[in-house]
């Protein structure tokens, strides 16, 4: 099933030309022209570029690297046996799993209840909470920064991985109320209403009934949410001293501070930091592009 | 839905218990080690027959367990100072000069004149004033006057040309001449890491800094002249121009502003260029090259002084302590903690690692030195006619680090003069006010 | 006559206050008590350490807008950058999502490779690009061998040269995320409209402003919300890369709050700037929202 592609455009009609061509009076245009062709491959080349020299580079040793020699005569394994002597590399994965399911799991519960209650009740107190909610998309992380740095120390959070989860169950919240409430309003209050007949009480019928219908909505919250939170670099390195406790993100950039010219290991720890992110996408694309689309189609 | 959620919680279960595990790492029985945090920003060293001061410690004493942080160079004072306010204080440091005041003001570091280093620093009085803090000696140097003036230069390409080493500034300039006309690369700097530039800032210009802030500010202090009103302008104004003029004269390099510093040191090993001016660990990379072996046909390590003029019939030099090792407050009564500083700062382990490095010092010790160049280097710091001026006064944030060395990168780069003395002007009038004394 | 609540309706509305009490204390704690201390801290001269500061009224603003030209210099560079990146952004996501919409062969290859730059973190971004860009680095190398040896700039330590650099890096992170979001938008457009309008006469660039545009406004919309807001508060890039950029070239306003409070220590003054930083934001965000949805059409 070719992505992209409008299903129900009709077959072949002389007349269809895409909304913004620019030569709708010649004929046959249905495929796109040379020039777009080579624009899609620049730009193909810009983009994959650089995936592929880290990946390739992983391979070449410094020396080579520095040469940019483009065929190694070896290819030098070694780089990756250097990541691997700092076992903390690999405890940063598992950090920055664990971190970001935990945040996850607290967030989708915290906006799947405040969700329920935003779609449901019509009380201005409730869609005045929405937009405060909301407004925090445009608070700047940086703002604060300093004072949540004072405020995590105040409360003995200093070099956990609590407060990490702590902030990032708090800064996915505004997103997943948005997307949760607006999905909820689209289940049918009579569904609600036969539960309530039935005697299903406030929280269940959440869980029960609800939950299981806005399934989709909690996955594309999941799948938007997760990159932002594995990927994050700030928080880290303002939290995180102990290195057995740090992310992915953290480890990569202490790494190659710790190991400043020998590109080749350093490479070698970026292609491994790739591969979490392109598997997750693999596996998770539909979910991806369906969020993306419901982002930008419908609110 | 319920199996995602349930996934993700058993993920979060697995994932914590499994990193949980890694994270108790210090966590021993009970009678086991004692547990000690280090930092400091130069990593053990690795290459076997080097001073391992750590190891040694750690052999010494068998019974501390030490977690020996080293944070990045670069950021080392925002670093410390973002662990510190949050509370993790580590039980021993090693400080740049300006962190001992700051920390020392607060009352964070412990007091520390009774202990072995702290009476053998009490010796030469500039030190100690320089590590003191609310009247108390809250630090003990550990690498007590090396010298940010060394230029090291390559005797190979000196001998081609029938220099000598020179004596006097004309000398110099003449040297220079030489080299370029004959198509050497005369003067190398690693522009990319930007702090090689101190190595501008001091040797070309020192004795006429001092000159000015004596006459501005009655102190050899600069960092004191600077907040009596002197400004950088004045100050470096000699010493900025002359390096432009080096820089316009093409004796500077070009090709060195987009190198590494590792980059550089292998340029000139590699017979590429005339001078290098570096700190004196110079010396030890030299002899410790291995792979490649440096070429003797084109390379001899040699190391000159920058000769400038005297003022009256003194030359000045800049006693850089580059780190100094302090005892936090709260690990005063840690005797492990105890144990550790003392033992980094005894005369013994002192004598080992200066001469090691073949840094001169100010401390009444007695290096051991052999290697030649090192020799000489001390030879000619020693003698009448060498004053030492140790900066006390504390200075902007980041001005010796950061501000500094960026200026005369700018003007390697092909910024006036004027311009980037202007820009020092105003850094530090505007930071002059955080300046805590 | 009076209403009164039944019980059962009184324990709802209980219930829904309830259930937005997780949401709420965790977005309180992490987002609304530090802005709240930032209100505060503004009109100090807190250092970060030292317990004993002192009230300075508003001091830190008068110099923040009058007597530091770092900030000015931030607030300018960071407009700029802005403007540069989101111009540049805007042309090239339409481009790509022209050329992938129509249906190209291996659309789904295609889109995945460009896609993924953004699901990356932004230390795997920088590191990468730093050990192609450096002088020395595989980027100059290629050039050179292909003979444009002046072409061979120093790319991050060209003041003149690194900002525009740094666009382009931006670029190359979210070209792919922009194209989808578009390529979202345009499906949606029922294919009706455009033949009617095509039949009507309307060809090319009438028809992408007069049709198209106005359907697909609500992806744009968005998308341009985030351009904005994302550039303005840039951070990891020249934090990584450059730190701030061969002198303070790519110093971005959230570099200069970073660096005032954490390496200059003046933490009042960094919250003043803060607060400064996030009016800014929220009002240029509310503006551009506005602005566009105006200008949205439903059909």
């Amino acid at each position: 099933m070719k992505e992209g592609i409008n299903p129900h455009r009709p077959r072949l009609s002389p007349f269809f030309r895409s909304p913004f061509s620019l030569s709708t009076l010649s004929p046959r245009r249905l495929f796109p022209t040379a020039l777009q062709y080579l624009a899609l491959v620049i730009l193909f080349a810009f983009v994959a570029f650089p995936m592929f020299y880290i990946a390739s580079g992983s391979l070449k040793s410094t020396a080579d690297l520095s040469r940019n020699v483009l065929f190694p005569k070896t290819l030098r394994f070694d780089n990756f046996v250097k990541v691997f002597a700092y076992p903390e590399i690999i405890a940063s994965f598992g950090n920055s799993a664990f971190i970001a399911a935990a945040a996850l799991f607290v967030s989708v519960n915290a906006c799947l209840l405040a969700g329920y209650a935003i779609a449901r009740r019509k009380e201005r107190l409730f869609s005045g909470w929405y937009l405060f909610f909301l407004s925090a998309l445009m608070v700047p992380g940086v703002s604060t920064l300093v004072m949540l740095y004072r405020l995590i120390f105040a409360l003995g959070l200093m070099n956990t991985r609590t407060a990490l989860i702590l902030i990032y169950s708090a800064g996915t919240i505004p997103f997943g109320i948005l997307i949760l409430s607006g999905f909820i309003k689209t289940i049918p209050t009579s569904l609600d209403e036969s539960a309530m007949i039935e005697g299903c009480g406030y929280f269940s019928r959440i869980y029960l009934i609800v939950l299981p219908l806005a399934n989709f909505a909690v996955i594309i919250f999941i799948v938007l949410q997760l990159p932002a939170i594995w990927n994050d670099f700030l928080y880290p390195l303002l939290f995180i001293r102990d290195k057995w406790k740090i992310t992915v993100t953290l480890g990569v950039y202490n790494f190659s501070r710790v190991r400043e010219a020998d590109y080749g290991s350093i490479f070698a720890l970026l292609t491994l930091a790739l591969i979490p992110p392109v598997a997750f996408f693999i596996y998770g694309q539909k979910y991806i592009y369906k969020g993306i689309v419901a982002g930008a189609v419908k609110e | 839905m319920k199996k995602v959620l349930l996934l993700l919680a058993g993920l979060c279960v697995i994932a914590g218990v499994a990193t949980a595990n890694g994270a108790k790492e210090g966590a021993a029985p009970a009678g086991a080690k004692t547990k000690l945090t280090m930092v400091s920003w130069f990593p053990r060293p690795t290459q076997a027959g080097d001073h391992d001061q750590i190891g040694e410690f750690l052999k010494a004493n068998p019974d501390i367990e030490l977690d020996y942080q080293v944070l990045e160079g670069s950021r080392y004072e925002e670093l410390v100072r973002t662990k510190i306010t949050a509370g993790d204080i580590p039980d021993v440091m090693a400080l740049m000069t300006p962190q001992v005041k700051d920390f020392g003001r607060l009352g964070i570091l412990s007091d520390v004149s009774k202990t072995p280093g702290g009476l053998m620093q009490a010796k030469v009085p500039s030190l100690n004033a320089a590590l003191a803090a609310n009247g108390k000696t809250v630090a003990v140097n550990g690498s007590a006057g090396v010298v940010q003036h060394t230029i090291f230069y390559n005797k190979v390409i000196f001998r081609k040309y029938g220099i000598s080493e020179p004596k006097t500034k004309a000398e110099f300039d003449a040297a220079c001449a030489k080299l370029k006309a004959g198509g050497e690369e005369v003067i190398i700097y690693g522009g990319a890491d930007t702090w090689p530039y101190k190595l501008a800032q001091f040797p070309l210009g020192f004795t006429s800094q001092v000159k000015v802030a004596l006459e501005k500010a009655g102190t050899t202090d600069l960092m004191e002249a600077l907040y009596k009103g002197a400004k950088p302008s004045e100050i470096y104004g000699d010493t900025m121009r002359y390096f432009k003029m080096l820089v316009d004269k093409g004796y500077v390099s070009k090709t060195g502003l987009t190198m590494t510093w590792p980059e550089s040191f292998t340029y000139f090993t590699d017979g590429k260029c005339a001078f290098l001016p570096q700190g004196p660990w110079i010396v030890g990379m030299v002899a410790a090259q291995k792979d490649p072996v440096i070429d003797p046909k084109v390379f001899e390590l040699g190391v000159m002084f920058f000769p400038e003029e005297q003022f009256n019939g003194k030359r000045y030099f800049q006693g850089y302590m580059e780190y100094s090792f302090a005892l936090a407050a709260k690990a005063e009564k840690n005797p492990a903690a105890v144990r550790l500083f003392e033992f980094l700062t005894s005369e013994a382990n002192l004598k080992a690692e200066l001469s090691f490095f073949g840094r001169p010092t100010l401390f009444p010790i007695q290096l051991d030195i052999k290697d030649p160049v090192q020799q000489k280097m001390i030879g000619d710091l020693s003698g009448p006619g060498v004053e030492m001026v140790i900066f006390s006064f504390p200075e902007a944030k980041g001005w010796g680090e950061t501000q500094m060395p960026s200026a005369f990168k700018a003007v390697h780069a092909g910024e006036t003069a004027e311009k980037a003395l202007a820009s020092l002007d105003a850094f530090y009038a505007d930071h002059k006010a955080d300046i805590k004394q | 006559m009076t209403r009164r609540r039944s019980g059962f309706q009184r324990k709802e509305f209980t219930n829904s206050i309830l259930s937005m009490i997780p949401a709420t204390i965790l977005f309180a704690t992490i987002i609304l008590i530090p802005l709240a201390l930032n209100l505060f801290f503004a009109f100090t001269n807190y250092d970060g350490l030292d317990p004993s500061f002192s009230y300075v009224g508003f001091d830190n603003f008068s110099k923040l807008l009058l007597k530091d030209p770092l900030f000015i210099a931030s607030m300018t560079r960071t407009i700029f950058y802005s403007l540069l990146s989101m111009s540049m952004g805007i042309l090239l996501q339409f481009a790509l999502a022209m050329v992938l919409y129509k249906g190209v062969f291996l659309a789904g290859f295609f889109k995945a490779v460009f896609y993924i730059p953004s699901m990356l973190s932004m230390v795997i971004v920088s590191i990468s690009w730093k050990g192609i860009l450096r002088y020395g680095g595989v980027l100059n190398h290629l050039l050179r061998n292909a003979g444009f040896s002046n072409l061979a700039f120093d790319w991050l330590g060209d003041v003149n040269l690194v900002l525009p650099t740094i666009v382009l890096i931006s670029q190359w992170v979210y070209m792919g995320y922009g194209a989808m979001v578009l390529i979202g938008g345009l499906n949606s457009i029922p294919l009706e409209l455009v033949e009617s309008a095509q039949l009507d006469g309307a060809s090319g660039a009438r028809m992408f402003f007069s049709i198209t545009l106005p359907l697909i406004m609500h992806s744009v919309t968005v998308l341009l919300f985030m351009h904005i807001t994302g550039s303005l508060t840039m951070f990891a890039i020249p934090f990584i890369m450059t730190q701030g950029g061969p002198r303070n070239a790519t110093e971005l306003i959230s570099l200069n709050i970073y660096n005032n409070a954490f390496v200059y220590g003046r933490v009042g003054y960094a919250t003043a700037e803060a607060l400064l930083f996030t009016i800014v934001v929220a009002a240029v965000g509310i503006f551009q929202l506005n602005a566009t949805r105006k200008r949205e059409v439903q059909y």
